[in-house]
């Protein structure tokens, strides 16, 4: 097992201790290797920074953003093939908005792979992820519990400690001044052009203080963009009419908005 | 040749008034052994073919023994059914009900002449001749036994130690499952109806398993009491579905619990009955020494039949999506565990999100606004289509068909937006938001 070295400055260099001390001590600089398994992000940056290097399994994860319906499929996107081999489904409980199965499908995650569990008041919402959970499902869990007491998440982890699939609760931002039970805590926040900036206040390890910049383009749209918005310029730079006329990414040309056409027949 | 037997004894239980009747108990036994008979007041079942199949004598005598305690019954073992039936009969402690401890004379010999029926009718006679225990009667002349009594009574002797083989009619495994209870008390709350349900749902589990096969259908009838209100009727019904046959005890209970809990009973309710009412061939699960992954999404699915049989059929969906190139009519929702189908994949961008209803954005400077202008990256995509499309059949139907130009937006605060621009009446044009490529 290698560790990382320490400094020269220090006065004994970790080699130097007998191998089963070595493996016995635990440096708080380090970031702990996680016992399970995990699913990568598909973000190099982000795998870095997380235990195991990866999503974590067995355990929960909080996801906490600003606003329901931001960024989800942006950060966890890229890890859709890891949900999803060996037959896995992903059960989205009471997400914030109407999944469309379309835009999934371009992510990867085809229509048979996709469960939408609709329930309106936080005990059923909790209730449902803890059967889905509980039940050690294959693929990914993904639930949207706004308002979760620190008790309810705390029942929901050790549920999860016997669950094979990475389990992601949706919180908002605001929940970070709590103390929670789950074990890894990330925000994400949108950050200028294509980036999300993503803080690890939580993990098994280190903290970590310098937000990490992810270069999050949606899956489905890295195909279309046209090289000049692969970094997209300030917003006073962007003028309607230029859009205008640059439309050869989606193929058509359209007619100018005060073209009359018939709008219905 | 001596065999194993079981004898399952009738008792009442504390939640329930009457002993579970034994041919109901024979039913239930007969998913461990095809040979189960009828004597008397209880169910003799010989397992020694059976050992091997639930994994050894032990195992076996495990679970019948748990079954039988939740079903009300005591189980003792013996190597022939007259006496193992006898030894439950009398035995006093736990570890006299295992009739393989001693050789059977020595079990035999001590116990009064009650333990066997056949004995039992000649008591006073036996009695005053001297004889307090089975032992005492075996030691009389043969000869004269048969002449002064009547031949049952050599006979069932003989039977009992295993001197003379044993015949009986074999209980046979009836067609359809059909099973009645009588309620202790009068319950007057639905769920705890659960309670009495369950022994029932033991009963079906047997049959089940005796069949081979999984019920996907079961009704439980309850009849209210005779003292209820005029307009409560005779009694109601609840018929509980399960998408995949199965026959687990515990799975059934707890979908029986969700439905229960919805059900408001009319007046209080003195009997039960449950019914198979659909069953279907089960592919039973092999027992390897190997873990399968194979099966492991089935404890989901059950989940999720839970989750609907609590929260509604509808809270589960699963999406279908159809040749449109419509934003809203390219997919549609469904109940159905969904089957694989090819999909159509469709060419452009389509967003992760979608609102129910497009949103319409406020304008400014000709420019859309939502929360804070927006930055128009790229478009315009133009979807035009569903003229063949009413909201009904009506002669004043509203057209379906929509003419909008779509553009990939650039929120600093909503993120990655996909929305169009559409052409009102009078030449105006409004701007409405319509997903979210989060």
């Amino acid at each position: 097992m290698t560790r990382p070295s320490l400094s020269s400055a220090c006065s004994y260099s970790p080699d130097a201790l007998p191998r089963h001390v070595a493996e016995a001590v635990w440096r708080g600089s380090e970031v702990s290797d996680a016992v399970s398994r995990t699913i990568s992000s598909g973000f190099p940056e982000l795998d870095a920074q997380l235990p195991g290097r990866g999503w974590p399994t067995h355990c929960v994860t909080e996801i906490l953003m600003p606003l329901a319906a931001l960024c989800e499929w942006r950060l966890l996107g890229r890890s859709v093939p890891g949900f999803t081999t060996g037959g896995g489904r992903v059960y989205l409980i009471a997400p914030p908005k109407q999944p469309h199965a379309g835009g999934l499908a371009q992510l990867g995650l085809s229509a048979d792979e996709v469960v939408w569990i609709d329930a309106s008041s936080p005990a059923d919402r909790l209730w449902a992820t803890e059967q889905i959970v509980k039940s050690d499902p294959s693929g990914a869990v993904l639930s949207w519990v706004a308002q979760a007491r620190p008790e309810q998440i705390r029942r929901l982890q050790i549920h999860a400690q016997s669950c094979d699939a990475p389990v992601f609760l949706f919180r908002p931002v605001a929940t970070l001044s709590e103390a929670s039970p789950a074990p890894l805590r990330v925000t994400a926040a949108l950050a200028t052009g294509w980036y999300l900036e993503v803080r690890i206040p939580k993990r098994r390890g280190a903290s970590v203080p310098d937000p990490v910049y992810l270069a999050a383009i949606p899956t489905n749209l890295a195909a279309v963009l046209p090289p000049r918005l692969q970094s997209i310029p300030a917003p006073a730079a962007a003028l309607l009419r230029e859009e205008t006329s640059d439309a050869r990414a989606l193929g058509r040309i359209a007619a100018p908005p005060s073209a009359g056409q018939p709008v219905s027949h | 040749m001596q065999g194993h037997w079981a004898a399952l004894l009738p008792l009442p239980l504390p939640a329930s008034p009457s002993p579970i009747d034994a041919h109901a108990l024979g039913i239930w036994a007969l998913q461990y052994t095809p040979r189960v008979a009828l004597l008397e007041d209880s169910v003799v079942a010989e397992v020694a073919g059976s050992a091997r199949l639930f994994g050894g004598g032990e195992q076996l005598h495990a679970l019948i023994e748990a079954g039988a305690a939740e079903l009300g019954a005591r189980v003792a073992w013996a190597p022939t059914g007259t006496a193992a039936l006898a030894v439950a009969r009398r035995a006093k402690t736990q570890a006299e009900l295992d009739g393989f401890r001693l050789p059977l004379t020595k079990i035999l010999d001590p116990l009064p002449l009650d333990a066997i029926a056949a004995v039992h009718r000649h008591q006073a006679t036996l009695a005053r001749v001297g004889c307090r225990c089975l032992g005492d009667v075996r030691k009389l002349p043969r000869g004269g036994l048969g002449r002064r009594f009547d031949k049952e009574l050599l006979h069932a002797l003989d039977q009992a130690y295993g001197l003379r083989p044993e015949a009986y009619d074999w209980l046979a495994l009836p067609e359809a499952f059909h099973a009645r209870m009588e309620l202790l008390s009068r319950v007057e709350t639905a769920p705890a109806l659960l309670f009495g349900a369950r022994r029932l749902l033991l009963q079906m589990a047997g049959w089940l398993a005796a069949r081979r096969m999984g019920a996907t259908e079961f009704t439980l009838r309850w009849c209210h009491d005779v003292m209820r209100a005029k307009d409560a009727g005779t009694g109601g019904e609840l018929t509980v579905r399960t998408a995949q046959p199965t026959q687990s005890v515990e799975h059934f209970a707890r979908l029986l619990a969700e439905h229960l809990a919805k059900v408001q009973l009319a007046a209080p309710a003195g009997d039960i009955e449950l019914l198979a009412t659909e069953v279907l061939p089960i592919v039973e699960e092999s027992r390897s020494l190997i873990p399968e992954t194979i099966r492991k999404g089935r404890g989901t699915d059950l989940a999720l039949e839970r989750i609907q049989a609590r929260l509604g059929t509808a809270c589960v969906r699963r999406p279908v999506l159809s040749q449109d190139h419509r934003l809203e009519w390219m997919q549609s929702w469904s109940c159905e565990p969904a089957k694989r189908r090819p999909a159509p994949r469709y060419e452009l961008p389509v967003p992760t999100w979608i609102l129910d209803e497009p949103l319409r954005l406020v304008e400014r400077d000709n420019r859309p606004h939502y929360q804070g202008p927006l930055q128009l990256l790229l478009g315009p995509d133009r979807v035009e289509g569903g003229w063949w499309h009413r909201s009904s059949a009506d002669a004043n139907a509203a057209p379906m068909n929509v003419q909008r130009d779509y553009w990939l937006a650039l929120s600093p605060h909503a993120g990655v937006l996909w929305v169009y621009q559409q052409r009102l009446a009078h030449d105006q044009t409004a701007w409405f938001l319509h997903g979210h490529f989060a």
